[in-house]
């Protein structure tokens, strides 16, 4: 409703045409508007996941348990819409990074071949710049979408009334560690009637009569 | 902008009659009506058009139909993510779910599902299929089948015109491809017998294993 009255306003104020420069190239097929030639030239790029790539650690002590090596790779910018993408970062989690790609190969998803390009480059990179021996002993640890750029445009309803059309996109982030994927990703995991006797066994044996010794 | 009104007041005095039309799906309260109906402020024959006029007075009390009044909890925002198992059937789920009928080809390694074909082997079908239709097009044109055509590839002898019994040769510049074998042009079916009487069946084709692909 809010939308109607925006826009018959706009209508009823100016007769001028309403279609912005961006949404009149659009509509003509010379220029391109793509998010990469947008916003002036400067990148709208995310920045701040990538620095963990940079990240320098202290040596470890011989002790401790060697630090599995990982990479942060991104794909900005995907025309794809956040909400949809968001199904297929989350179906890869927690999975190694063949088996990801064979059961995106498989999936009919528009954002399935962006995410499954993602994931061949990052585990090229972590062969190359992060010291990963095998380039099969990555598992996905973070896989999460971030809103991208939308343009806006505006489509013809029945009766002289207008829409609003969004052309969005969609950032793509993922997180390679090398090693073998945990056998549940997420907690709380459904537990074997052994664990669930253990747990149990514990927490009787931490009660304690308060005040005595 | 007054031809903008003028063209506006002819809408407006067609969408009097069109209104229960327009919003046919939602219980429209009566009172907006009768008041455009009877009393017709802005349609009085005495003043012209006001030179202002909004959404409000046209659509009434009717104006904020439809808009949210309470925020959707986080429950129920997360259900119509990810749905329910089971609810509504096996897809009550809207989470991707992972494929077990994925299999290794055994003749080009690639990935392909049960269910169909390996894609990478029935591209190969299809490219050296399209070679043929180009050559018989070429050389037979489009001449009326009644006969077979017989494909002969690179170093493979052309036999005496009785063998053939007056099918189509066509000859490939191509040595035959590994996995086309003879084998797989045999066919399959055999024609109707003419008489009822048991006939003593002559020996019939033998493919020898030097003639197999």
């Amino acid at each position: 409703m809010l939308n109607l009255l925006k826009t018959s306003s706009l209508l009823i104020r100016n007769e001028v045409n309403l279609i912005n420069s961006q949404i009149g190239a659009l509509f003509h097929t010379s220029t391109v508007v793509d998010a990469k030639n947008s916003n002036a030239g400067h990148s709208n790029k995310p920045k701040r996941f990538l620095r963990q790539n940079k990240k320098i650690f202290e040596p470890q002590l011989p002790d401790e348990t060697p630090r599995p090596a990982f990479v942060c790779h991104q794909k900005e910018n995907i025309r794809y819409s956040p909400k949809k993408m968001w199904y297929i970062a989350a179906f890869v989690r927690g999975m190694t990074v063949d088996e990801a790609v064979k059961q995106l190969s498989f999936q009919l998803k528009k954002g399935a071949a962006a995410v499954k390009e993602t994931l061949l480059e990052a585990q090229e990179i972590a062969v190359k710049q992060h010291n990963v021996e095998f380039k099969s002993n990555l598992w996905i640890s973070e896989s999460f979408v971030g809103k991208g750029v939308v343009f806006k445009g505006i489509r013809r309803h029945a009766k002289g009334r207008m829409g609003r059309v969004e052309y969005k996109h969609c950032h793509y982030f993922v997180k390679l560690e090398e090693g073998t994927p945990p056998e549940h990703y997420y907690l709380p995991y459904p537990k074997t009637p052994e664990q669930q006797l253990d747990d149990w066994m514990s927490q009787m044996r931490k009660r304690k009569i308060t005040n005595s010794l | 902008m007054n031809r903008v009104i003028n063209e506006i007041s002819i809408v407006l005095r067609q969408f009097e009659q069109l209104i229960p039309v327009i919003f046919g799906r939602h219980p429209f309260p009566p009172e907006p009506l009768a008041v455009l109906a009877t009393q017709s402020n802005a349609f009085d024959t005495q003043n012209n058009l006001k030179q202002s006029f909004s959404l409000k007075d046209l659509i009434g009390d009717g104006f904020l139909f439809a808009v949210p009044v309470f925020r959707r909890t986080l429950e129920v925002r997360k259900t119509r993510k990810i749905g329910i198992p089971y609810r509504g059937g096996p897809e009550g789920l809207k989470t991707l779910r992972v494929k077990y009928n994925i299999k290794v080809c055994d003749t080009c390694g690639h990935y392909y599902e049960k269910v169909c074909l390996c894609p990478n082997c029935y591209q190969r079908v299809r490219e050296e299929t399209k070679e043929i239709q180009d050559k018989i097009m070429q050389k037979l044109k489009i001449d009326p089948v009644e006969k077979d055509v017989i494909v002969l590839y690179d170093g493979e002898k052309k036999q005496d015109s009785e063998f053939w019994n007056g099918r189509r040769i066509i000859e490939m510049e191509k040595p035959r491809p590994q996995w086309f074998s003879k084998n797989l042009m045999q066919k399959s079916t055999q024609p109707n017998a003419e008489s009822k009487e048991v006939e003593v069946v002559g020996p019939t084709i033998q493919v020898k294993p030097s003639d197999l692909g």
